[in-house]
């Protein structure tokens, strides 16, 4: 089989998706949780164990994050937020095997299929105000290389971290989702994802001559698993906070309008304002990245965009990682005079592995 | 003992100014190291330098077709001279062209020897639109793909993608119907054609311009394409992707026809291209 399809992309393996001769049922496991700004907790083991007496195979992660507007409210809030897919992070194991390298951020598992869809405001009109916002919630789909047999009553160990970037409750909700059947193959494949999330950028710090840089360490974007780990792509996102502005610039003459969309996540009162589609710091920040294998993987910093392109906001490059091995990422943010409040990288490596 | 392919992504950025012609720095475009790697797309992006507040290159920092690339490896063009970007891929989201990105993903990867790599060279039009002083357009570019430290051998043969565009903002080219010389197969191997794709932009507004103006597309055998006759531009290369989806050949020296029911002017400047691959001898 041919590694690449059309136009260059990664060959998705959608045979290993069909199952031959028999298709099983359709099964979600889905569970929810309310999480307070800087709380933690555990999805119900319950909720997400195979209670259906026979063999799953999922293929599927979906979530979304419902923002509420107070603390203990179910009411919705009045105005449109974002954000939440970087301000939540998710760990996953399932049988003893790690699907998630410790913590990582929940819009960083799986790749973005269309920017208007990642989130969505749900609103109704009046006369006096086009934009009555009734709720907002974020949400995303990983799809798994293979699929991933779960046996009768195993269960999936999920903590979901809020880390308080903005102030506002979120319920979470996830689902895993697949097939159910007695003939369903057998599946070795587990997935697996590693992320790196370094401190935030203070975008006011940095200049030409002296730029801010974060460097990962040889305990993030790490293989932790038991055997080769088949990598399918990486993915990069940017989380700008307190944006107040057009990124760059000053008074008169602004270095790079560029403004893909306005701002989409009005501010409500006391909270920053925050954009994670593209934009012009998607220029002026900077990776470069090598190996355990000594291989300089960008050898010269890059602009951002130019590795996770900005629809997908990932970069697909299958391939297989030994057991214990990592990639050494280093961003540089060296562009003074930005309006944002702080700028949140994050970068993950998503891949899966026979272990089962 | 067999070794291993690894990611990998080769990049470098200049400023143009209008009417310049400049090539990149060929030491950040090949990997530091002498093995095999292969490219399976070239990303580039642009965006002006200094903007003076509500004036942009067209509405956005999408540079559209001012920019032209020629690319080389080696002996072995990728392209027919200088080609506009927006004519190397079809349309994509919205967000990543107002973003000032664009992506020539190529149908098969390409392999290039050790020691090899693809020149790029960048044109920016002369008479890209500006309200305000002389813009100075930073330019990146980066190729995508994977070191192949895994190939015991090299391969005999390699897939090298091509494209050939009819740009009518260059002088001498603007008339109703496109010469031999563009929307040509230059080569001696036959190419495998998988897409057209046409834009339309207005150099004065630097906007897309007007697509409800008639085309007639004839094939590489002089074939027309829509039987019925003249059809407009946005039913034949929609506004959602600008391509024509196209599964044939075009053997050395062949071309495609267009014929323009509206001749180019500066707010209609149609440009037109094929994208392919071809199998050539790994250099």
């Amino acid at each position: 089989m041919a590694r690449f399809s059309r136009f260059g992309q990664p060959a998705i393996d959608y045979a290993s998706r069909i199952i031959p001769g028999y298709g099983g049922d359709a099964v979600a496991l889905t569970s929810q949780v309310t999480l307070n700004p800087g709380e933690s907790s555990d999805f119900s083991a319950d909720a997400l164990r195979n209670g259906v007496g026979e063999s799953l195979q999922i293929d599927t992660l979906r979530w979304t994050i419902d923002a509420q507007q107070q603390v203990e409210s179910a009411d919705p809030p009045t105005s449109a937020i974002g954000m939440p897919g970087g301000g939540v992070e998710i760990s996953i194991s399932f049988g003893g095997n790690p699907i998630t390298a410790g913590e990582v951020p929940i819009y960083c598992l799986g790749t973005s299929v269309g920017q208007d869809v990642e989130h969505a405001i749900l609103g109704v009109a009046d006369d006096t105000n086009t934009e009555m916002l009734l709720g907002a919630y974020a949400g995303g789909i990983w799809e798994f290389d293979h699929p991933l047999t779960v046996d009768a009553n195993e269960t999936f160990s999920v903590h979901l971290t809020h880390h308080g970037l903005q102030n506002l409750p979120v319920v979470v909700s996830l689902s895993l989702t697949g097939r159910a059947g007695r003939e369903l193959p057998r599946s070795r494949w587990l997935p697996y994802v590693a992320s790196w999330k370094p401190p935030a950028f203070d975008p006011h710090v940095p200049t030409a001559a002296s730029p801010s840089i974060e460097t990962s360490t040889e305990r993030d974007l790490v293989n932790r698993i038991n055997g080769k780990l088949h990598v399918s792509r990486f993915i990069g996102r940017l989380l700008r906070l307190g944006v107040t502005g057009a990124p760059l610039g000053g008074a008169s003459v602004i270095q790079n309008n560029e403004r893909v969309f306005p701002s989409v996540e009005e501010g409500i009162s006391g909270q920053p304002t925050t954009e994670w589609f593209p934009g012009a710091v998607d220029s002026f920040v900077t990776i470069s990245m090598r190996d355990s294998r000594a291989n300089d993987n960008i050898p010269a910093a890059q602009p951002f965009r130019m590795v996770f392109e900005p629809e997908s906001h990932a970069w697909e490059c299958p391939h297989v990682l030994d057991e214990n091995g990592y990639y050494i990422a280093q961003i540089t943010l060296s562009v003074p005079a930005v309006l944002d409040a702080s700028v949140q990288p994050s970068i993950a490596m998503i891949g899966s592995w026979e272990g089962k | 003992m067999p070794g291993y392919s690894a990611p990998l992504l080769l990049g470098s950025q200049l400023t143009i100014t209008r009417g310049q012609v400049l090539r990149f720095d060929a030491d950040d475009l090949a990997p530091r190291t002498l093995i095999p790697y292969e490219i399976n797309s070239i990303r580039m992006v642009a965006y002006p330098e200094i903007e003076t507040e509500g004036t942009f290159v067209g509405a956005t920092t999408d540079l559209k077709g001012f920019l032209k690339w020629k690319f080389m490896n080696g002996l072995l063009p990728l392209t027919d001279h200088f080609v506009p970007m927006w004519t190397l891929t079809p349309t994509r989201q919205k967000i990543s062209e107002f973003g000032g990105y664009y992506e020539w993903r190529f149908k098969r990867p390409m392999l290039i020897g050790p020691g090899g790599r693809i020149d790029a060279e960048v044109q920016l039009q002369a008479n890209t639109p500006n309200a305000g002083s002389t813009p100075t357009v930073t330019v990146a570019i980066a190729y995508a793909g994977m070191l192949r430290g895994d190939l015991e051998a090299l391969p005999r043969m390699t897939d090298v993608p091509f494209c050939s565009a009819w740009d009518t903002t260059v002088v001498g080219y603007t008339g109703t119907a496109n010469p031999a010389d563009v929307l040509r197969n230059p080569l001696r191997q036959t190419v495998d054609v998988h897409s057209l794709i046409a834009r339309i932009q207005s150099d004065e507004s630097g906007l897309e311009g007007d697509d409800s103006s008639e085309l007639q597309v004839f094939d590489p055998f002089g074939r027309v394409m829509n039987r019925f006759g003249p059809i407009q531009f946005h039913a034949m290369f929609p506004t959602d992707t600008r391509e024509f989806p196209y599964s044939g050949a075009i053997e050395g020296g062949q071309h495609f026809a267009v014929r323009l029911g509206t001749p180019p002017s500066a707010t209609y400047r149609p440009m037109i291209s094929f994208l392919g691959s071809r199998r050539e001898i790994l250099p």
